[in-house]
């Protein structure tokens, strides 16, 4: 996954911070339609439509939405059962408030998840923690996501190798037993005490005090005031409008 | 149990946005409190740990299917309540901001659904509560369930009355309740028994890990907690039905509610709210009305006075607490100007 997709053509055509600005605000305006306004929703589409193609993305990217998406279906799917009153009908096909209200409950689920895909590939992870810094989040809590974005893939392939090892060592089921799992959980962590205290020793031989050192944040400029204040206007407008 | 944007109202995904945000700035500041630098990497680390340990999956006996750790209460038993509330925060919010697993809005609702019940009502109310240094193996078992399954449940049941209260969804609380809480409870029962094994483990290898930090507060707030749920939920059924003084008074002196809206300032106020307001489903909508509606409606859907009781005094517990978590802040921001 490439760090910034908003570097388009080599240049960045907007910082990651108003990249995430709008998607809040985009996903804010599009949850605020009304429970039977397929058509006021539907128009909210549009804008991810327009930033997939502009920045290029990939289709493959939405794949990993595929699981948050089953689970808006399985909820979407109670208000068929639950409101039956019939409010039209589409041709031959009689048409119920639930069939209305589920489809908007699927299309603000897709829209949402297709945006925060959008974020998660253009917006660098180390650009939302700045844009929080700003925001005045306890740097605690910022210390703590750099530090887990860090060592997330070290010890994912750790995990994994113990698992695989593990597997090896199984005949089926057996050998997979909560209490096995248990062991081998037990015992990855003490390797991951022990890896913390080593980075600790690391840090503290590097001058750590305590906070990180971070490099401030670009501050907003003309142009994404301008495109932030020109996405919000257009959201407002399908929002009002449609 | 990660809600998605879809299921939520921008109201209710905003008011728990502002929760878990007061949560967390509260436990950073009792973080800094304790000052121990030591352990900001291990923080770190252990919320990878969480998220890698989930690979390591075990089989669920009678079922065929298989399970993997949570992690909620093993970092809280690790790290105590603050340090665990934020590293499940993290987590939470790698999950949403790197692998798009949950949502923006939803973000706050499933840090508080996740974060708050095991860091804080699980572990200082029952695990701490119950937890003895001498209790047998199967003690320790049945604490480490019965605090999987509670904070579990209680997380579930939020998710739950989120989501009726955002109104989205028909269906009815009890239907909901039936699908939600036995399944919540079943993880419970693997996360206690998986959480156990881990603790019996680092027990035996290296007992100097464990969080050591008092709990002043935990048998106060389970006994104020009981009552607040026994007033709302039991003394409320010998309520009044007859009018309050105020209502009692202004029917005697013949005012009524539509005599009392109908000044130039009520309608000046209610053009400027039409004028502004571009939520549709929330004109007149101030949050106690909207809050009111919802819950009247769990009520009439034949859980009855106990469950509004309860669900109220647990919206006002929330908002209290984070008014409370606030105001010491801004409080104590204060001292350190003065002392500058």
């Amino acid at each position: 996954m490439p760090s910034s997709a908003v570097n388009w053509n080599g240049k960045p055509e907007v910082s990651g911070s108003s990249v995430f600005i709008i998607s809040c605000i985009y996903i804010l305006l599009l949850l605020s339609n009304s429970r039977f306004d397929i058509g006021g929703c539907l128009v909210f589409g549009a804008y991810p439509l327009f930033l997939h193609i502009r920045w290029r993305i990939p289709v493959n990217e939405l794949r990993r939405g595929i699981p948050g998406i089953l689970l808006i279906f399985l909820f979407a799917s109670g208000n068929i059962v639950f409101d039956r009153n019939y409010t039209g009908a589409l041709g031959p096909l009689p048409v119920t408030g639930g069939m209305v209200s589920s489809s908007v409950i699927v299309i603000k689920g897709l829209f949402s998840l297709w945006m925060l895909l959008i974020v998660t590939y253009t917006v660098p992870f180390i650009e939302i923690c700045k844009l929080m810094r700003r925001l005045k989040v306890p740097e605690v809590f910022i210390m703590q996501l750099l530090l887990l974005e860090r060592y997330l893939i070290v010890l994912k392939q750790e995990a994994l190798s113990l698992k695989r090892a593990r597997d090896c060592r199984s005949f089926g089921k057996k050998g997979q037993q909560i209490k096995v799992a248990a062991l081998i959980i037990g015992s990855f962590f003490l390797r991951t005490v022990e890896r913390a205290e080593r980075i600790h020793r690391a840090m503290v031989s590097r001058g750590f005090n305590g906070s990180l050192k971070m490099e401030p944040s670009m501050p907003l400029g003309t142009k994404d005031f301008l495109v932030i204040f020109f996405s919000a206007g257009l959201f407002l407008t399908m929002r009002v409008f449609f | 149990m990660h809600m998605s944007d879809a299921l939520l109202s921008p109201v209710v995904g905003g008011v728990f946005w502002g929760v878990s945000a007061g949560l967390i700035g509260y436990s950073a500041r009792k973080i800094r409190q304790q000052d121990d630098e030591r352990s900001v990497p291990l923080m770190g680390v252990l919320g990878a740990f969480v998220f890698a340990a989930q690979m390591i999956n075990f089989t669920i006996p009678f079922t065929g299917s298989s399970g993997h750790l949570g992690g909620g209460l093993l970092l809280s038993i690790f790290l105590g309540p603050y340090r665990a509330f934020i590293t499940i925060a993290s987590v939470l919010t790698v999950q949403a901001f790197l692998f798009a697993d949950g949502g923006i809005l939803a973000l706050g609702c499933n840090i508080f659904n996740l974060g708050f019940f095991p860091s804080f009502v699980a572990y200082p109310l029952i695990w701490k509560f119950l937890y003895r240094d001498h209790r047998s193996s199967i003690g320790i078992w049945s604490i480490s369930i019965t605090t999987s399954i509670i904070y579990l449940v209680f997380g579930a049941i939020s998710v739950i009355l989120q989501t009726l209260l955002s109104g989205n969804t028909d269906i009815p609380f009890k239907v909901f309740s039936l699908f939600m809480l036995p399944i919540h409870a079943a993880i419970g029962i693997g996360e206690g028994f998986i959480t156990a094994g881990v603790y019996f483990f680092i027990r035996k290898t290296r007992p100097e890990l464990f969080f050591n930090g008092t709990q002043k507060t935990g048998r106060g707030i389970a006994v104020l907690a009981l009552m607040t749920l026994l007033t709302a939920g039991v003394i409320c059924w010998f309520s009044s039905s007859n009018p309050d003084g105020l209502e009692w008074s202004l029917s005697k002196a013949n005012v009524t509610e539509s005599t009392s809206l109908t000044g130039a300032v009520y309608k000046m106020a209610a053009s400027v709210q039409n004028q502004l307001s571009i939520f549709s489903d929330y004109q007149n909508s101030v949050l106690s009305r909207y809050l009111e509606k919802y819950t009247s409606k769990i009520a009439s859907s034949g859980l009855g006075t106990t469950t509004a009781g309860i669900i109220g005094s647990l919206m006002v517990c929330f908002v209290a607490f984070t008014a409370g978590c606030l105001i010491r802040l801004w409080n104590s921001g204060k001292a350190c100007h003065r002392q500058q």
